[in-house]
Protein backbone atom coordinates (compact mmCIF):
# COMPACT_ATOMS: atom_id res chain seq x y z
CA UNK A 1 0.00 0.00 0.00
CA UNK A 2 3.28 2.14 0.45
CA UNK A 3 4.63 3.82 -2.01
CA UNK A 4 7.83 6.50 -1.79
CA UNK A 5 7.62 8.70 -4.78
CA UNK A 6 11.68 10.15 -4.26
CA UNK A 7 12.52 6.36 -5.47
CA UNK A 8 10.76 6.21 -8.59
CA UNK A 9 9.72 9.69 -9.58
CA UNK A 10 11.40 12.65 -11.20
CA UNK A 11 11.63 15.64 -9.29
CA UNK A 12 10.33 18.60 -12.02
CA UNK A 13 12.61 21.82 -13.27
CA UNK A 14 11.64 24.20 -11.24
CA UNK A 15 11.99 27.96 -12.37
CA UNK A 16 14.13 30.18 -10.13
CA UNK A 17 12.60 31.53 -6.95
CA UNK A 18 13.71 33.86 -4.38
CA UNK A 19 10.61 33.63 -2.37
CA UNK A 20 10.18 29.83 -2.12
CA UNK A 21 13.04 27.92 -0.27
CA UNK A 22 12.88 25.06 -2.59
CA UNK A 23 15.44 22.97 -0.56
CA UNK A 24 12.99 23.21 2.84
CA UNK A 25 10.15 22.43 0.58
CA UNK A 26 11.78 19.37 -0.59
CA UNK A 27 12.99 18.61 3.07
CA UNK A 28 9.55 18.67 4.90
CA UNK A 29 7.68 17.40 1.93
CA UNK A 30 9.47 14.60 0.62
CA UNK A 31 8.77 16.00 -3.37
CA UNK A 32 9.25 19.18 -5.01
CA UNK A 33 6.90 17.63 -7.91
CA UNK A 34 3.44 18.19 -5.40
CA UNK A 35 4.59 22.15 -5.69
CA UNK A 36 3.18 23.71 -8.57
CA UNK A 37 -0.28 21.81 -7.08
CA UNK A 38 0.15 23.24 -3.79
CA UNK A 39 0.79 26.72 -5.37
CA UNK A 40 -2.16 26.76 -7.46
CA UNK A 41 -4.03 26.11 -4.45
CA UNK A 42 -2.44 28.72 -2.98
CA UNK A 43 -2.88 31.33 -5.80
CA UNK A 44 -6.76 30.33 -6.05
CA UNK A 45 -7.28 32.18 -2.53
CA UNK A 46 -5.09 34.92 -2.78
CA UNK A 47 -7.71 37.01 -4.59
CA UNK A 48 -10.38 36.13 -0.95
CA UNK A 49 -7.83 37.09 1.33
CA UNK A 50 -7.26 40.36 -0.06
CA UNK A 51 -10.80 41.43 -0.01
CA UNK A 52 -10.73 40.17 3.46
CA UNK A 53 -7.84 41.82 4.20
CA UNK A 54 -9.21 44.95 2.66
CA UNK A 55 -12.16 44.81 4.69
CA UNK A 56 -10.42 43.58 8.05
CA UNK A 57 -8.09 47.27 7.76
CA UNK A 58 -11.10 49.00 6.82
CA UNK A 59 -12.86 47.66 9.98
CA UNK A 60 -10.53 47.90 12.16
CA UNK A 61 -11.13 44.71 13.30
CA UNK A 62 -8.10 43.04 15.34
CA UNK A 63 -9.96 39.70 15.86
CA UNK A 64 -10.19 39.34 12.16
CA UNK A 65 -6.81 40.87 10.98
CA UNK A 66 -4.83 38.35 13.52
CA UNK A 67 -7.10 35.24 11.88
CA UNK A 68 -6.38 36.33 8.06
CA UNK A 69 -2.63 36.45 9.53
CA UNK A 70 -2.85 33.20 11.16
CA UNK A 71 -4.28 31.73 7.61
CA UNK A 72 -2.09 32.72 5.40
CA UNK A 73 0.60 32.05 7.61
CA UNK A 74 -0.06 28.43 7.53
CA UNK A 75 -0.87 28.41 3.75
CA UNK A 76 2.91 30.07 3.12
CA UNK A 77 4.20 26.96 5.36
CA UNK A 78 2.58 24.60 2.63
CA UNK A 79 4.41 26.64 -0.07
CA UNK A 80 7.60 26.95 1.79
CA UNK A 81 7.54 30.69 1.10
CA UNK A 82 10.25 32.05 4.22
CA UNK A 83 10.33 35.58 3.57
CA UNK A 84 6.62 36.11 3.26
CA UNK A 85 6.27 34.03 7.06
CA UNK A 86 9.23 36.40 8.06
CA UNK A 87 6.84 39.15 7.38
CA UNK A 88 4.15 38.18 8.97
CA UNK A 89 5.36 36.82 12.28
CA UNK A 90 7.01 40.58 12.40
CA UNK A 91 3.39 41.83 11.78
CA UNK A 92 1.52 39.55 14.54
CA UNK A 93 4.66 40.48 16.75
CA UNK A 94 3.50 44.36 16.04
CA UNK A 95 0.01 43.08 16.43
CA UNK A 96 0.32 41.70 19.72
CA UNK A 97 2.43 45.00 21.07
CA UNK A 98 -1.06 46.54 20.25
CA UNK A 99 0.41 49.01 17.25
CA UNK A 100 -1.87 49.10 14.26
CA UNK A 101 -1.08 46.43 11.39
CA UNK A 102 1.04 48.40 8.62
CA UNK A 103 -0.02 45.98 5.53
CA UNK A 104 2.10 47.66 3.22
CA UNK A 105 4.91 45.15 3.50
CA UNK A 106 2.83 42.26 3.90
CA UNK A 107 0.77 42.81 0.41
CA UNK A 108 4.62 43.96 -1.17
CA UNK A 109 5.64 40.41 -0.41
CA UNK A 110 2.59 38.74 -0.96
CA UNK A 111 2.97 40.09 -4.48
CA UNK A 112 6.39 39.35 -5.27
CA UNK A 113 5.22 35.65 -3.61
CA UNK A 114 2.36 35.77 -6.46
CA UNK A 115 4.29 36.08 -9.07
CA UNK A 116 7.00 33.21 -8.16
CA UNK A 117 3.88 30.47 -7.77
CA UNK A 118 2.60 31.52 -10.87
CA UNK A 119 5.60 31.05 -12.71
CA UNK A 120 6.22 27.42 -10.82
CA UNK A 121 2.50 26.56 -12.10
CA UNK A 122 2.67 27.50 -15.93
CA UNK A 123 5.90 25.78 -15.88
CA UNK A 124 4.65 23.08 -14.87
CA UNK A 125 3.51 20.05 -16.67
CA UNK A 126 -0.28 20.39 -17.58
CA UNK A 127 -0.83 17.21 -15.27
CA UNK A 128 0.81 18.81 -12.44
CA UNK A 129 -2.27 21.19 -11.05
CA UNK B 1 -32.03 43.21 20.50
CA UNK B 2 -34.65 40.98 22.85
CA UNK B 3 -32.36 38.73 25.15
CA UNK B 4 -34.91 35.64 24.20
CA UNK B 5 -33.86 35.87 20.55
CA UNK B 6 -30.72 35.71 18.54
CA UNK B 7 -29.63 36.58 15.48
CA UNK B 8 -28.19 34.39 12.55
CA UNK B 9 -24.81 35.05 13.10
CA UNK B 10 -25.22 34.74 17.24
CA UNK B 11 -26.74 31.49 16.87
CA UNK B 12 -24.12 30.12 14.09
CA UNK B 13 -21.62 31.05 16.97
CA UNK B 14 -23.30 28.86 19.61
CA UNK B 15 -23.82 25.93 17.45
CA UNK B 16 -20.60 26.20 15.82
CA UNK B 17 -22.31 25.99 12.15
CA UNK B 18 -22.06 27.92 9.09
CA UNK B 19 -24.91 30.75 8.46
CA UNK B 20 -25.53 28.76 5.31
CA UNK B 21 -26.04 25.33 7.35
CA UNK B 22 -28.12 27.69 9.98
CA UNK B 23 -30.20 29.07 7.25
CA UNK B 24 -31.34 25.59 6.06
CA UNK B 25 -32.10 24.31 9.87
CA UNK B 26 -34.76 27.10 10.11
CA UNK B 27 -35.87 26.80 5.98
CA UNK B 28 -36.70 23.30 6.87
CA UNK B 29 -38.54 24.30 9.96
CA UNK B 30 -35.61 22.30 12.68
CA UNK B 31 -35.73 25.47 14.52
CA UNK B 32 -38.38 28.41 14.50
CA UNK B 33 -37.66 31.88 13.62
CA UNK B 34 -39.72 34.75 13.57
CA UNK B 35 -38.83 37.93 10.90
CA UNK B 36 -38.43 41.50 11.93
CA UNK B 37 -39.94 44.47 10.63
CA UNK B 38 -37.03 44.94 8.44
CA UNK B 39 -36.94 41.32 7.45
CA UNK B 40 -34.19 40.05 9.87
CA UNK B 41 -34.48 36.61 11.23
CA UNK B 42 -34.39 36.04 14.71
CA UNK B 43 -34.46 32.57 16.26
CA UNK B 44 -36.00 31.90 20.38
CA UNK B 45 -32.98 31.90 22.55
CA UNK B 46 -34.73 28.56 24.03
CA UNK B 47 -34.76 26.90 20.72
CA UNK B 48 -30.80 27.49 19.64
CA UNK B 49 -29.67 26.42 23.14
CA UNK B 50 -31.96 22.93 22.65
CA UNK B 51 -30.05 22.13 19.65
CA UNK B 52 -26.91 23.30 21.26
CA UNK B 53 -28.21 20.60 23.99
CA UNK B 54 -27.88 17.90 21.57
CA UNK B 55 -25.80 18.66 18.95
CA UNK B 56 -23.23 15.57 18.47
CA UNK B 57 -22.27 14.40 15.27
CA UNK B 58 -25.42 12.22 15.02
CA UNK B 59 -27.88 14.99 16.30
CA UNK B 60 -26.50 17.19 13.78
CA UNK B 61 -26.53 14.45 10.64
CA UNK B 62 -29.97 13.90 11.61
CA UNK B 63 -30.88 17.52 11.79
CA UNK B 64 -29.71 18.34 8.41
CA UNK B 65 -31.09 14.89 7.01
CA UNK B 66 -34.55 14.25 8.24
CA UNK B 67 -36.04 12.46 6.20
CA UNK B 68 -34.44 9.03 6.56
CA UNK B 69 -35.11 7.74 2.84
CA UNK B 70 -33.57 10.70 1.38
CA UNK B 71 -30.78 9.94 3.90
CA UNK B 72 -30.71 6.35 2.32
CA UNK B 73 -30.27 7.24 -1.14
CA UNK B 74 -27.83 10.30 -0.74
CA UNK B 75 -25.38 7.54 1.77
CA UNK B 76 -23.12 5.53 -0.29
CA UNK B 77 -23.59 1.93 -0.36
CA UNK B 78 -21.11 0.94 1.15
CA UNK B 79 -18.75 1.82 3.80
CA UNK B 80 -15.72 3.64 1.81
CA UNK B 81 -13.42 2.15 4.41
CA UNK B 82 -14.16 -0.99 2.97
CA UNK B 83 -12.03 -4.03 4.28
CA UNK B 84 -9.47 -3.87 1.94
CA UNK B 85 -9.01 0.16 1.69
CA UNK B 86 -8.14 2.51 4.42
CA UNK B 87 -9.42 5.75 4.52
CA UNK B 88 -8.03 9.04 5.71
CA UNK B 89 -9.89 11.95 6.34
CA UNK B 90 -7.82 15.14 6.21
CA UNK B 91 -9.78 18.13 7.76
CA UNK B 92 -8.25 21.99 6.50
CA UNK B 93 -9.25 24.96 5.66
CA UNK B 94 -6.56 25.95 4.16
CA UNK B 95 -6.82 24.23 0.34
CA UNK B 96 -2.55 24.83 -0.46
CA UNK B 97 -2.47 22.54 3.14
CA UNK B 98 -4.93 20.37 2.10
CA UNK B 99 -3.42 19.79 -1.72
CA UNK B 100 -0.32 19.27 0.06
CA UNK B 101 -1.15 16.29 2.30
CA UNK B 102 -3.59 15.14 -1.00
CA UNK B 103 -0.81 14.71 -3.44
CA UNK B 104 1.34 13.39 -0.56
CA UNK B 105 -1.29 10.15 -0.07
CA UNK B 106 -2.25 9.89 -3.64
CA UNK B 107 1.47 9.53 -4.52
CA UNK B 108 2.65 7.83 -1.60
CA UNK B 109 -0.05 5.91 -0.52
CA UNK B 110 -2.15 4.46 -3.64
CA UNK B 111 -3.68 1.74 -1.51
CA UNK B 112 -5.67 4.69 0.97
CA UNK B 113 -8.39 6.92 0.29
CA UNK B 114 -7.56 10.37 1.21
CA UNK B 115 -10.86 12.54 1.76
CA UNK B 116 -11.10 16.51 2.64
CA UNK B 117 -13.27 18.26 4.62
CA UNK B 118 -12.96 22.41 5.01
CA UNK B 119 -14.42 22.38 8.55
CA UNK B 120 -15.26 20.34 11.64
CA UNK B 121 -18.44 19.88 10.61
CA UNK B 122 -18.08 18.92 7.34
CA UNK B 123 -15.64 16.26 9.10
CA UNK B 124 -18.60 14.99 11.06
CA UNK B 125 -20.84 14.20 8.27
CA UNK B 126 -17.95 12.61 6.25
CA UNK B 127 -16.74 10.36 9.32
CA UNK B 128 -20.23 9.39 10.13
CA UNK B 129 -20.10 8.14 6.30
CA UNK B 130 -16.59 7.66 5.52
CA UNK B 131 -15.55 6.20 8.98
CA UNK B 132 -11.51 6.62 8.46
CA UNK B 133 -9.28 5.23 10.55
CA UNK B 134 -6.95 8.36 10.24
CA UNK B 135 -8.32 11.91 11.16
CA UNK B 136 -5.63 15.02 10.39
CA UNK B 137 -7.39 18.38 11.15
CA UNK B 138 -6.34 21.56 11.40
CA UNK B 139 -7.03 23.83 15.20
CA UNK B 140 -7.52 26.91 13.42
CA UNK B 141 -10.84 26.98 11.50
CA UNK B 142 -14.17 28.78 11.11
CA UNK B 143 -16.63 28.32 12.26
CA UNK B 144 -16.45 24.63 13.53
CA UNK B 145 -12.86 24.02 14.91
CA UNK B 146 -10.75 21.38 15.36
CA UNK B 147 -10.09 21.67 18.64
CA UNK B 148 -14.36 21.18 19.24
CA UNK B 149 -13.98 18.37 16.28
CA UNK B 150 -11.20 16.30 18.36
CA UNK B 151 -13.36 16.74 21.16
CA UNK B 152 -16.52 14.98 19.84
CA UNK B 153 -14.66 12.64 17.82
CA UNK B 154 -12.67 11.00 21.36
CA UNK B 155 -15.48 11.86 23.51
CA UNK B 156 -17.47 8.83 21.22
CA UNK B 157 -16.86 5.25 21.58
CA UNK B 158 -17.62 4.52 17.80
CA UNK B 159 -14.68 6.52 17.09
CA UNK B 160 -11.97 5.29 19.53
CA UNK B 161 -10.21 3.17 16.89
CA UNK B 162 -9.89 6.74 14.56
CA UNK B 163 -5.86 7.69 15.02
CA UNK B 164 -6.01 11.19 15.58
CA UNK B 165 -3.55 14.21 14.28
CA UNK B 166 -4.04 17.82 14.91
CA UNK B 167 -2.06 20.52 12.43
CA UNK B 168 -1.29 23.61 13.55
CA UNK B 169 0.93 26.65 13.51
CA UNK B 170 0.10 27.93 17.28
CA UNK B 171 1.88 28.11 19.88
CA UNK B 172 1.67 25.90 23.31
CA UNK B 173 0.13 29.00 25.28
CA UNK B 174 -2.32 29.63 22.89
CA UNK B 175 -3.34 25.71 22.46
CA UNK B 176 -3.80 25.45 26.17
CA UNK B 177 -5.86 28.62 26.09
CA UNK B 178 -8.37 26.98 23.80
CA UNK B 179 -8.85 24.03 25.84
CA UNK B 180 -5.71 21.98 24.98
CA UNK B 181 -5.94 18.74 23.20
CA UNK B 182 -7.08 15.09 23.98
CA UNK B 183 -4.52 12.80 24.83
CA UNK B 184 -4.35 10.44 21.88
CA UNK B 185 -3.51 13.26 20.02
CA UNK B 186 -0.58 13.48 17.84
CA UNK B 187 0.26 17.21 17.28
CA UNK B 188 2.42 18.31 14.04
CA UNK B 189 3.47 21.86 13.93
CA UNK B 190 3.69 23.34 11.27
CA UNK B 191 5.34 23.16 8.61
CA UNK B 192 4.41 19.68 8.48
CA UNK B 193 7.08 17.69 9.03
CA UNK B 194 6.14 14.82 6.19
CA UNK B 195 8.04 12.58 7.64
CA UNK B 196 6.77 11.80 10.94
CA UNK B 197 3.10 11.84 9.76
CA UNK B 198 4.68 9.30 6.94
CA UNK B 199 6.04 7.49 9.94
CA UNK B 200 2.81 7.45 11.87
CA UNK B 201 0.64 6.81 8.81
CA UNK B 202 3.00 3.62 7.90
CA UNK B 203 1.97 2.53 11.15
CA UNK B 204 -1.33 2.39 10.93
CA UNK B 205 -1.72 1.18 7.21
CA UNK B 206 0.74 -1.79 8.96
CA UNK B 207 -1.64 -2.29 11.53
CA UNK B 208 -4.76 -2.22 9.13
CA UNK B 209 -3.03 -4.36 6.69
CA UNK B 210 -2.74 -7.22 9.28
CA UNK B 211 -5.86 -6.54 10.29
CA UNK B 212 -7.43 -6.82 7.00
CA UNK B 213 -5.37 -9.97 6.41
CA UNK B 214 -6.35 -11.95 9.77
Amino acid sequence: MKHDPSSSLAQPRLPTTSQIDLAKFQQSSGSLKWLPVVASAFLRQLPQWREDFDAALASQNRTHQTDLLHKIKGACYAVAAYGAIDVITKAEVQQARGRPLAPARLLEQLALLEADLLAIVVQAPADAH
Amino acid sequence: MNADFVGIGEASRILGVSRTSLQKLVDSGQIPAVKTAGGHRRLPRAAVDAVNQKTGPKALLRLFEPNPEAAALAAPQAPIDAPDKLTVLVVEDDSATSALLRSMFEECYPGVTCLVATDGLDAVLMLERSRPRILITDLNMKPFDGFRLLQLVTARPEYRAVALVALTGMGDQEIDRRGGLPPRVLLLRKPINMHRLRGFVDAHVQIFSTQASA
